[in-house]
């Protein structure tokens, strides 16, 4: 097993998954982009110009996640904002899971992420979870503890059960991806801090290109399990 | 202090009337049980370059009142920065401002300057 969590390196942010853990992420990342290709109005393929007709919310409920409504009140605000916005929104998430997916398929068993590179797999990561959350039926904050109790505390496998083992498979992979999260943000908001000179504490970090890693600046997200990271 | 003769007049084109938002908007962004408190607060800083402690504490809203503004301007802004809210995963809203309906309604968040 990998040790899951993004550190800094002289070459990049890197987490170490084994080959199984990396092929389980790669599958979610193929499953969300072909779930962003779906339910698209006039075919698969990125939409090259607006459509003149009204364009409806998607029917599954996890793509409809990823592509939420922008008004709670006004249905024809939030079918206007669709029509106009929603093939550049699945480009740009398409787009996302790429980097990540690069990511994935280039080293083994480094996940090596550039600085720059890391809003976009950190959003991506994101819609990741937003997804499998879905899948797991996970509405509350209520709901996503017990499924991280499933990952740490669900005893054997009944494997008998085949509605339990992919739902303990799913829950696994979901924490896998908090732990990559987590980790991967926390070094984002250093590397805030440090551009934003607010961080007097950071100048003690370790050396390298990397600076500002794991020394005391990351008081933002500390304090908290990687794994069953608060969400807000 | 003398009544005014009349009321002021109202000299602006219909043109210029188009152009001046009827009212301001915000963009509101909901809780939910997936996102980061981090990823979150990251979100905030990077796009909105809001200081740490008012991106921490609008996170906070979010998380334990369901719901904060986060921006406010023009409906065209709003609309931009609710699309961009999406691109990171956050689920945002476009609402009218002063719309009744929970904590962080009205004019907080970032001021935007009006849209190119």
């Amino acid at each position: 097993m990998g040790s899951w969590e993004f550190v800094p390196t002289s070459s990049g942010w890197v987490a170490y998954l084994d080959a199984a853990e990396r092929a389980a992420v790669l599958d979610v990342v193929e499953d969300v982009t072909e779930l962003l290709a779906a339910e698209e109005p006039g075919g698969p393929w990125p939409q090259v110009q607006l459509s003149e007709d009204p364009v409806t919310a998607p029917a599954d409920p996890a793509l409809r996640r990823l592509l939420p409504d922008a008004s709670r009140g006004a249905p024809e605000v939030a079918a206007e904002f669709r029509r106009l916005t929603e093939g550049e929104l699945r480009t740009t998430k398409t787009g996302q899971l790429a980097v990540l997916r690069s990511a994935l398929v280039a080293g083994t068993p480094e996940v090596r992420v550039a600085r720059t590179d890391a809003p976009a797999v950190a959003a991506a990561l994101t819609d990741l979870r937003l997804v499998l959350a879905e899948r797991l039926g996970i509405r509350t904050e209520a709901d996503a503890d017990a499924a991280y109790r499933l990952v740490v505390e669900g005893g054997p496998l009944d494997v008998t059960d085949p509605d339990g083992v992919a739902r303990r498979f799913l829950a696994t992979v979901s924490t896998l991806l908090g732990v990559l999260q987590e980790s991967l943000v926390g070094l984002m908001l250093d590397g805030l801090a440090d551009a934003a000179g607010d961080d007097p504490a950071g100048d003690d970090a370790a050396g390298g290109d990397a600076a500002g890693g794991d020394a005391a600046g990351g008081d933002a997200a500390d304090g908290r399990s990687a794994g069953r990271a608060s969400s807000a | 202090m003398p009544a005014l003769a009349s009321p002021i007049e109202d000299t602006r084109t219909d043109e210029e009337v188009r152009t001046i938002p009827a009212r301001p908007w915000t963009t509101v962004v909901w809780n939910d049980p997936v996102n980061l408190m981090s990823y979150v607060t990251w979100v905030f800083r990077s796009y909105f370059g809001m200081a740490r402690d008012k991106a921490e504490r609008l996170m906070m809203q979010v998380h334990t009142q369901g719901r904060a503004t986060v921006s406010h301007g023009s409906l065209e802004q709003m609309e931009a920065d609710t699309q961009a809210m999406h691109g990171f995963g956050l689920w945002a809203t476009v609402e009218p401002a002063g719309d009744a309906g929970g904590g962080g309604g009205g004019a907080g968040g970032t001021r935007r300057g009006e849209p190119r």
